[in-house]
């Protein structure tokens, strides 16, 4: 099969998750076996840079119409891997010794691998079968502190919602099977829908967007997130920040854009609200928090309503900015919740107020911290204000080619963002403001060189060379269309 | 006072008295098969007045880009057609040598059009000159503070060490801008022009350019560098941080000044907030973080509104470009009510930020709480990128809706003038007292800018300048203050000048040019404004004289109270003592730089002028 | 023969007995198992419609949901298991370290 060398990175990582708890058995060494997981990652993460730039005649190729690998699948592969990387060194340090740290790095495989399979899937079955595979390994994840309360009982919340929502989803893909008679996204696409509204199209589009929303954490469905990310280890809620909320967007962009794009009309208005509400209702409750994780979260919740609302737009450009804010997107939040790990890690706490004098106690995370939530705010010149703009720009110029309500999206967006601004400036002003108090145990290592990438990625990469980065997604936003 | 506004109502009626008035007759034939502009030709003299009066039909009159445009362009216009009456074209338009072409919109097809020559009927489109340079200034300048910034990062650990490299690059920084000043010289057109593609798919590009309005703008940020540096000579709190965000601050702000792309224009006007809220958060006064948290979200709010509209002018004007030079050779396509939309976008975030009534509470507070040196940058620049952005990025593209807001800003100006100078009376505390007059002196300048004259716009760039440099001196005094009697409360001063009779020589000389002392930089900017002022609205010129006179009034006050009478036993003024070397030599070089350009005005006017004409070109105005 | 509206009405039913087991039940295993009634709703849909398009794709899918609901349900019940441990109970009521 001509390709086949394009799936290296899912046969590595299905073969190290296999291999692992042997591994383990055999030298009873779990560090050892975290180790070869991070490599693993590593590893993988290289081949696809490789196969990315070296080889770029092989991209598109496709395997028995399941998995299609092109320009799209490489871009979100690379960022979950790169995720996963960051949250499996992280986690080393994190876990300490705990028990089980095998599993827990042979669950972080095979969650990444759901992804990378969500990542290049091209029909319905496949793709629901690699979120199934993350999915259930982030249960577990969740819920890995098993003698701490709150991580037990974030992982029963995350099942039992998370359940409910793939059933739901189950049951839409069910109705859209039963109107197209296809599983193959782009059979699906080809349907000719007609002109008239569907009744039974959009109770299949209202369960699938139940679904998928829980995963991305749109509102109504958030109701999960915050409970979810304060319970979870720490690494683990990086991960379902920064991973799996992007594969919800890639199903999403998946299903909506390319399998239901013709079926616009359905879904436009409602994507549209839904957008506005999530963005609005996360940002407010986001106001109110003290824990960290819970006002992240909620950030998330507002992060998702942004990029949501370029779906409606269903053009290149917005969407091909809306893929960069969520590539964007996993650097920023990624990158806070590695500090909260590592300030969580020190002793400090997990609140608000525990980050008071963050600066003097380690300039470099204070740092990072600070341009990570400038950077969410959407205050240049950080990464997040390019990825933003543009993702806005695409609306705007939606919204002045014709679709004038579409400006009620850029309306909401911007009042949001300076809505967003009070509740990361309270954390900036008690890093740099207050003095530190009480003793905490020194920052790890490893969170000091990922602290420095993500920072570098945010205050250099991104702004310099958001004109190719855009480029790629424009064209991964185009190979959907 | 009284000479003084006698020599100005002097000066205002001088010209308006030699001008004459013009009467066009805007018809049709009675059986409506002709329609005409009565004279079609109309010759007048530079300040004379056209009176357009209609007779039957619905015409009306807008100025269009030449004698075969069909749809009128930026410039003026009557508004909707209209049967009867009349309509005065604005004097301002017959300011200066140059053709006007206008139309009547309904039946420009039927030939109705006409012209007006002015003066001696030069061409009035302008196409404006771009030099590039031999040598890349700008980056140079842009560059060189942030590399301070780093340098003084890496000497974190050397108490002593942040603040002599913040000195040495600041005083490179100005040597630089000296330079550029210079090179700017005072010829039309952008000078000094580099370009580096950021995005070629969208036209953004780092594009720089100095001319007439930016180049005394960053002198001004090259001459208070080293001033903030030498008063803050004794910081003590973490100095790295401090001096490194003074010098990312310095080159975040000359961005502002010499970037000519809306989207940088954007980057370098929020990366100026980021610094500053931490100068004020960090080092502040007891409310620092409600000021700082107050500050941050009042200016980053409105530009997001700002941002929104450089969003719609880019889109509007098709160009694919964000090049301020691009966009507004588009201005003549705008409709009118875009126009007036957009203009009010951007007015918003720009009036933030100089701050007019009613958007200026974040300064009092953000002025209180700051230290002495954010105090300087902030009433020293950063007021002053409100009023420049106005001038750089919202007039030209947008000729219309400006002059639409033209009343606007005005009843804002003078508002802010008397709002200010009133509650500047009201303060007891120093800072409190210069803040509010920052506001009463910006109201000034943007009164000179909705004037849309020559001489109206040139004086508010001067009065940016004057003002930029004697409202740090103020601020250097209420620091000094501080420092040595432990209070800013004016009534519990008293006699200082017995203690100090050098410093106190030179406080007086601070206040009574901050004042507006003949013979001193703000004068001439409120001369100049005054008179452009008067020939625009007449009359109404008494409502700013108004607001000087308290003005006065609150400085000799203050001035009294604090350094004459008895000594004061409220406080400890044993400590009181000459100025250490640090906090003297600032002030001396403000107000030796004062007096220079209040003496010798043509340095800057010169330039600036030109610069304002060039707008008012782009305008279709002048 | 039967029509196909009966297979779509059958399964409607039971999604909706799943919801309303989900929404109503404070038991955490009942809410499982009400979760696996709305997987088997959609199995029903699956298997009609394949036969309907005469399509094998929608059995296959409805085989591999029957694998997936197992596993949904082992790594569930270890979680709920886990709970127990710790809580004594298993009612979502008592789920409130965390707020809602």
């Amino acid at each position: 099969m001509a390709g086949v060398e394009l799936l290296f990175p899912e046969f590595l990582l299905a073969t190290t998750a296999l291999l692992l708890p042997g591994t383990y058995l055999l030298h009873r060494n779990a560090q050892l076996c975290g180790r070869l997981a991070v490599a693993t990652l590593a590893v993988a993460l290289g081949a696809t840079w490789l196969q990315w730039f070296g080889s770029g005649a092989a991209v598109p190729a496709t395997y028995f119409g399941h998995l299609e690998i092109n320009l799209f699948s490489q871009l979100f592969k690379f960022a979950f891997l790169a995720i996963a990387l960051g949250s499996g060194i992280v986690s080393l340090a994190y876990l300490g010794d705990l028990p089980h740290r095998p599993e827990f790095f042979t669950l972080l495989l095979t969650a990444t691998l759901g992804m990378l399979i969500v990542a290049s899937a091209t029909d319905l079955l496949t793709l629901f079968i690699g979120i199934e595979l993350a999915a259930f390994s982030s249960y577990a994840l969740v819920a890995f502190q098993k003698h701490d309360d709150g991580s037990t009982e974030a992982g029963a919340k995350y099942l039992l919602i998370g359940a409910f929502s793939s059933a739901l989803t189950l049951y839409g893909i069910s109705l859209l099977y039963g109107l197209t008679g296809t599983l193959e996204i782009a059979a699906i696409a080809a349907n000719d829908w007609g002109a008239s509204f569907s009744g039974v199209l959009f109770v299949a589009i209202l369960f699938i967007i139940g679904g998928l929303g829980f995963k991305v954490a749109a509102v109504p469905f958030h109701a999960w997130a915050p409970d979810v990310y304060q319970g979870a280890p720490t690494p683990v809620t990086a991960f379902l920040a920064a991973g799996s909320k992007a594969m919800g967007f890639v199903a999403l962009l998946r299903i909506f854009v390319t399998a239901l794009g013709p079926a616009l009309a359905e879904w436009q208005m409602l994507l549209a609200i839904i957008a506005v509400l999530t963005m609005t209702v996360g940002n407010l409750a986001a106001l109110r928090q003290q824990d960290i994780g819970r006002m992240l979260a909620y950030s998330s919740v507002a992060q998702a309503g942004y990029i949501l609302a370029a779906f409606p737009v269903m053009t290149e450009l917005a969407l091909g900015g809306a893929i960069f804010h969520i590539l964007v997107h996993a650097v920023m939040k990624g990158g806070a919740f590695v500090i909260v790990a590592a300030v969580g890690m020190a002793g400090l706490g997990y609140t608000v107020e525990s980050y008071r004098g963050l600066a003097q106690r380690s300039p470099l995370l204070a740092l990072t911290l600070t341009v990570c939530l400038l950077a969410l705010v959407g205050i240049p010149p950080f990464g997040g204000f390019f990825s933003k703009f543009w993702l806005f720009y695409g609306i705007f110029q939606a919204a002045m080619a014709g679709q004038q309500w579409l400006l009620w999206l850029v309306i909401a967006g911007v009042l949001n963002s300076a809505l967003s601004l009070f509740y990361y400036l309270r954390v900036i002003r008690n890093i740099y403001t207050e003095d530190s108090q009480g003793e905490a145990r020194p920052f790890g290592g490893h969170t000091r060189y990922i602290a420095l990438a993500v920072l570098l990625l945010l205050t250099l990469l991104i702004p310099l060379q958001y004109d190719s980065i855009l480029m790629l997604c424009r064209e991964a936003a185009a190979s959907l269309l | 006072m009284k000479r003084f506004f006698a020599l100005v109502l002097l000066l205002a009626l001088l010209p308006a008295a030699a001008a004459e008035t013009q009467t066009v007759t805007v018809s049709q034939s009675g059986d409506g098969s002709s329609y005409f502009f009565e004279p079609a030709v109309l010759q007048v003299a530079v300040g004379d007045t056209v009176i357009f009066v209609w007779q039957n039909g619905s015409h009306n009159v807008a100025q269009a880009s030449d004698v075969e445009a069909v749809s009128y362009e930026s410039g003026f216009r009557s508004g909707d057609p209209q049967a009867g009456g009349n309509w005065t074209l604005p004097a301002k338009y017959t300011a200066a040598d140059g053709t006007l072409e206008y139309l009547c919109k309904p039946h420009v097809m039927m030939g109705m059009r006409g012209s007006i020559i002015v003066g001696s009927g030069a061409a009035p489109i302008p196409e404006m000159a771009l030099s590039f340079g031999d040598f890349p200034w700008l980056s140079y300048l842009l560059l060189l503070p942030l590399l301070g910034a780093l340098w003084c990062w890496g000497f974190r650990n050397h108490p002593g060490a942040p603040r002599i490299i913040a000195l040495g690059t600041t005083a490179a920084t100005l040597l630089l801008s000296i330079v550029i000043f210079m090179k700017a010289g005072s010829g039309s057109g952008y000078r000094l022009m580099e370009e580096y593609v950021w995005s070629s798919q969208f036209g953004v590009s780092l594009l720089l350019g100095v001319d007439g309005l930016s180049a005394p703008m960053v002198l001004l940020t090259g001459i208070l560098g080293p001033l903030t540096v030498l008063f803050a000579w004794e910081e003590r709190k973490r100095p790295a941080l401090f001096f490194g965000l003074l010098l990312v601050m310095q080159t975040a702000m000359l961005g502002v000044f010499v970037t000519l792309d809306y989207f940088v224009f954007y980057l370098f006007w929020e990366v100026v907030l980021i610094p500053m809220f931490f100068l004020i958060a960090i080092w502040g006064g007891p409310a620092r973080r409600y000021a700082a948290y107050k500050f941050f979200i009042y200016t980053f709010t409105a530009s997001l509104v700002m941002l929104v509209g450089f969003m719609a002018l880019y889109f509007e004007s098709g160009a694919q470009s964000f090049s301020m030079i691009e966009i507004a050779k588009h201005s003549g396509s705008f409709a009118p009510i875009f126009q007036k939309w957009v203009f009010a976008a951007l007015f918003v975030g720009f009036a933030v930020k100089m701050p007019m009534v009613p958007f200026h509470t974040w300064l009092p507070d953000a002025h209180v709480e700051a230290p002495t040196a954010g105090s300087i940058v902030l009433a020293g620049i950063m007021l002053k990128l409100g009023l420049y952005g106005l001038m750089r990025a919202a007039l030209a593209p947008l000729p219309l809706g400006a002059e639409y807001f033209v009343p606007v800003m005005v009843a804002l100006a003078i508002i802010s003038i008397i709002y200010g100078a009133v509650l500047s009376l009201a303060q007891t505390d120093l800072k409190k007292l210069v803040a509010y007059s920052s506001i009463s002196h910006m109201g000034i300048a943007l009164l000179g800018v909705a004037t849309l004259t020559e001489l109206g716009m040139a004086g508010a760039v001067f009065m940016m300048f004057a003002h930029g440099l004697l409202s740090p001196a103020m601020f250097m005094i209420a620091g000094m203050l501080l420092h040595q009697v432990g209070t800013r409360e004016i009534p519990k001063l008293g006699g200082l000048a017995q203690k100090q009779p050098y410093t106190a020589a030179l406080v007086v000389i601070i206040f009574l040019g901050s004042l507006g002392l003949p013979g001193m930089a703000i004068f001439v900017a409120e001369l100049a404004v005054f008179i452009a002022f008067f020939e625009s609205h007449g009359y109404w010129l008494l409502l700013p004289i108004f607001g000087m006179v308290l003005t006065a009034g609150y400085h000799l006050w203050a001035l009294q109270r604090s350094l004459f009478g008895p000594l004061s036993e409220q406080v400890d003024v044993t400590k009181v003592h000459e100025a250490p070397w640090y906090e003297q030599w600032p002030m001396f070089t403000i107000v030796a730089l004062a007096i220079l350009f209040g003496v010798l005005p043509r340095l800057l006017m010169a330039p600036v002028t030109v610069a304002c004409y060039d707008i008012l070109r782009l305008m279709g105005v002048a | 023969m039967i029509p196909l509206l009966h297979y779509v009405l059958f399964s409607s039913a039971l999604l909706l007995i799943g919801g309303y087991g989900v929404v109503r039940n404070r038991n955490a295993i009942v809410v499982l198992m009400s979760i696996e009634i709305m997987l088997t709703a959609a199995n029903v849909n699956f298997v009609a419609f394949a036969e309907f398009w005469h399509d094998m794709a929608g059995q296959v899918f409805a085989l591999f949901v029957i694998a997936i609901a197992a596993a949904e349900v082992a790594i569930g019940l270890a979680i709920l298991l886990s709970l127990y441990k710790q809580r004594d109970t298993i009612e979502l009521d008592m789920l409130d370290l965390l707020r809602w």
